[in-house]
């Protein structure tokens, strides 16, 4: 599903953020990174989201090669993930049912396509009945619901989540999680930066540990 | 198996049909933020509006005086002012001597009183010549040239050698300050087009400007879209489209503006051709002239808007982040 091959990373004007990272994740699973803040666990998220490029090694999504792939591609292969943010990342000059609805407007499905399963996504993370609200309007907790379902209303086989429960108290974070086990077991792989430990002993099929860059 | 090729015309359907979708989704959606911010939307338009209506004047006045130097170019008239003391009998004279000379068409005598009767209805002087004892003015005899001596030099060396006649008191022909008046309109046009360059580039920086600020107000927008997996097209859509209507709004109210100075402007004209011939009269521009600029407006819109989107998605991927 997705394979780091000894990627290296280092951003303009800082010093190796990531070493000689190798790891894969295979369908179907639900792995956590973990590491101390500044591990670089964002980095390696953005780097399977195709937001930065490795400056060393390959990474592999779906089998296909996409370190340095062109940049005319990117937008093509980011419709076959789904992203999850820490601030949920939400247009709030639209509606709920506009946010979710977003991605499918991006990726060209019909009007009657992008009601059904905009509908379907709101009602899967418990929010039927909030098409016509704001963002601002609703708690952190229901904001996050609404950014989930933004990142499955494609249907994507794999979603990138980076502290998707770090503003948000730890009953909040579980039931968030909760949502995710149930998605992972109809058959949709994650990969989750998360330093809470609780959750991730108890959430985790696998873990994938950073230390200053490298995997420990 | 022939699945392949209604398979291939399904694909393209769809195709189509995504992308029609896209651009009345972008066509709509773009013209509803215009309508959210209607103060700032008709300054904009205003100002592209005045912008355009400079240019456009011109090219009518010019394309008018163009027309008219046309149309006066048609009467090569050559008028001999005869000695106030020539008297009818020494100018029938003189009509027989034109009437003999191989440049001559036709000649008509317009005697004192056939010219008085002119000069009151034309001039609006026909009181100050009531109060004068004696008719003042001249006998006058109008000459047509034939079409081989229809040339500036040719006639000139007719008009030199008539000027010499005795009882002709001058000669008058009107070619002269034509031929002036079209060496002036070429320098004319060519100063119209710069100004309509210069005017509009100022149109498509006020287009780019204002798109680049709209792109400021949806930054985040833009970036969440692109997360998503917009590409460049997608995200510069709604610009080109606002762009479009910049230039369709803009386009559409500096041709109204220049209509309005037309009707204004057409009755002193008109006024003013009747003291001559009554032929000419203001012409404003042809469909085909106004859909041509409307289009270039429309075009000039567009190309602001892509080229501020294109240089902020570069700088997206070029500036560390
Ligand atoms: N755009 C950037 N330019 C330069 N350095 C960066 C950039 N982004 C991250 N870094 C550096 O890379 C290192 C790893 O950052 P990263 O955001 O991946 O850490 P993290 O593990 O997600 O930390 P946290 O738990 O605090 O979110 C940090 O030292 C950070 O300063
Ligand atoms: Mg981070």
């Amino acid at each position: 599903m997705l394979r780091f091959e000894r990627v290296g990373k280092r951003y303009p004007g800082s010093g190796e953020v990531l070493r000689e990272v190798s790891f894969a994740v295979e369908r179907g699973q639900m792995v956590f990174i973990t590491g101390h803040s500044g591990a670089g666990k964002s980095t390696v998220l953005r780097l399977a989201a195709l937001i930065e490029r490795p400056s060393r090694g390959d990474i592999l999504l779906a089998g296909k090669r996409v370190g340095r792939i062109s940049a005319h591609a990117i937008p093509f292969l980011r419709r076959r993930l789904g992203l999850i943010f820490q601030d949920y990342r939400l247009l709030h000059d639209r509606s709920v049912f506009d946010n979710v609805a977003l991605p499918l407007l991006i990726a060209g499905y019909g009007p009657e396509e992008i009601e059904r399963r905009t509908r379907a996504a709101l009602h899967k993370v418990g929010l039927a009945g909030f098409e016509r609200r704001y963002p601002i309007t609703l708690s952190g907790g229901e904001q996050q619901r609404v950014g989930i379902a933004r990142a499955i209303a494609t249907r994507p086989p794999l979603i990138l989540a980076d502290e998707p429960t770090g503003n948000l108290d730890p009953d909040l974070s579980v039931e968030i999680m909760e949502m995710f086990r149930d998605f992972n077991r109809i058959g949709i792989t994650f990969l989750i930066a998360s330093h809470d430990q609780g959750l991730v002993s108890r959430f985790a099929d696998r873990v994938i540990r950073l230390e200053r860059g490298r995997l420990v | 198996m022939s699945t392949g090729r209604p398979g291939a015309v399904a694909r393209l359907k769809r195709w189509v049909g995504v992308w029609l979708r896209l651009q009345g989704h972008a066509l709509f959606s773009s013209l509803g933020r215009l309508w959210r911010t209607p103060w700032m939307t008709l300054v904009t338009v205003l100002v592209i509006a005045v912008t355009l209506v400079l240019p456009l004047a011109f090219y009518l006045v010019l394309e008018n005086l163009h027309a008219l130097s046309e149309h006066l170019e048609n009467h090569w008239r050559v008028s001999l002012y005869l000695e106030p003391e020539v008297d009818r009998k020494k100018a029938g004279e003189l009509l027989r001597k034109l009437k003999g000379d191989r440049a001559v068409a036709e000649v008509r005598l317009i005697d004192k009183e056939t010219g008085l009767a002119q000069f009151r209805r034309y001039s609006g002087f026909g009181d100050v010549l009531q109060a004068l004892p004696d008719n003042p003015l001249p006998i006058v005899i109008e000459v047509l040239p034939r079409r081989a001596w229809e040339d500036p030099e040719k006639l000139a060396s007719l008009v030199e050698r008539w000027q010499r006649w005795k009882g002709v008191d001058f000669v008058q022909w009107d070619m002269r300050w034509l031929q002036r008046l079209k060496g002036w309109l070429d320098l004319a046009e060519r100063g119209a087009m710069l100004l309509g360059v210069i005017l509009g580039s100022a149109a498509l920086l006020v287009v780019g400007n204002t798109v680049r600020l709209e792109i400021e107000d949806r930054r985040r927008e833009i970036e969440v879209m692109l997360l998503l997996g917009a590409t460049d097209r997608f995200v510069r859509r709604p610009f080109l489209y606002l762009g479009f209507w910049y230039g369709c709004i803009g386009g559409g109210l500096a041709w109204l503006l220049v209509y309005g100075l037309y009707l204004g402007l057409r009755p002193q004209v008109d006024r003013l051709a009747g003291l001559y011939d009554g032929l000419y009269h203001l012409r404003f521009a042809t469909p085909g002239e106004i859909a041509i600029f409307w289009g270039w407006a429309v075009l000039l819109g567009m190309a602001a808007a892509w080229l501020v989107v294109s240089r902020y998605l570069w700088s997206l991927r070029h500036s560390p982040a």
